[in-house]
């Protein structure tokens, strides 16, 4: 048993909520080039089913590079953000800064990006299996979810 | 504070929100990664479902579709209580080394239930 000062469920919960406000919002302005380039080529979906073959090609082109970077996007913006926000001076993302909350390792320490990554891939794969496997710090002494008891890791308050 | 106004407002979001969409009709999100891959049900198969089903009163069709709602839905209750009025005891109960034991006892043995033969009513169905 530790003796930091544990975060609490609803303070992890309520900053996760708005890192994924954050990642959202990010995760849009990564689209709005792709609909931009479109537009400014003056392109629309009425010329890929009107228009000529280049302009067929070029929409579904734009389309097909769209989809791979949304597809791209979402699997790593997520990832990329915990683990180099976790590992980063603050040990915590926007959400955790604002709930002055932090992640730490067993002794206090900063995860290296190595672990954040592991307790970050960890995170993603066990909400997207079952968002049941989220509520396990509910049940846990030390408020350690899977990918916390992964990486070793605690979520505390900020002295 | 802002922990308060957040999960009030996200439970009242999260309400509305499963009353009015109906996920038997339209699926949300991605399927279950392990429906998906096994064929098998896991425990949380069906429980957007039961969700709508329950706040439309029908608990029948919720326990079929998934019978650990009327676990979790009670669960997560008394979480958003002890967040709102800062009342720690819940926490306390729910991590005792019996409680811990039964929840995980249950949640497995209701996945195994579910997927053998002769329990098709734990089975979610359209």
């Amino acid at each position: 048993m530790n003796n930091f000062p544990l975060a609490g469920f609803g303070n992890r919960l309520v900053a996760q909520i708005i890192d994924s406000i954050i990642v959202g919002i990010a995760f849009s302005l990564i689209l709005v080039p792709f609909g931009g380039l479109a537009a400014l080529i003056g392109l629309s979906s009425a010329d890929a089913l009107e228009g000529s073959d280049e302009a067929t090609a070029a929409v579904m082109g734009l389309f097909g590079i769209g989809l791979i970077v949304l597809l791209l996007a979402s699997i790593f913006t997520p990832l990329l953000y915990d683990a180099f926000m976790v590992s980063s001076s603050k040990q915590a993302t926007f959400g955790k800064m604002i709930m002055k909350i932090k992640v730490v390792g067993p002794n206090g320490e900063r995860l290296t990006f190595s672990q954040a990554l592991v307790r970050s891939l960890i995170k993603y794969i066990s909400g997207h299996f079952c968002f049941l496997l989220w509520l396990w710090p509910l049940f846990n002494p030390e408020e350690q979810a899977l990918h916390d008891l992964a990486a070793k890791s605690l979520v505390i308050r900020e002295a | 504070m802002i922990k308060k106004v957040i999960l009030t407002v996200m439970a009242l979001v999260i309400t509305v929100f499963y009353f009015y969409y109906n996920p038997a009709v339209q699926s949300f999100g991605p399927p279950c990664l392990i429906h998906k891959t096994t064929g098998l049900y896991c425990w949380g198969c069906g429980g957007q479902r039961a969700f709508h089903a329950l706040l439309h009163g029908e608990f029948r069709r919720a326990f079929q579709y998934n019978a650990l709602i009327f676990l979790v839905l009670p669960l997560l209750g008394v979480v958003l209580y002890a967040e709102l009025f800062d009342d720690i005891r819940p926490f306390h109960y729910l991590r005792r080394r019996w409680v811990v034991l039964l929840a995980v006892g249950i949640f497995f043995l209701f996945t195994i239930i579910r997927n053998l033969d002769g329990f098709d009513f734990l089975i979610p169905t359209n």
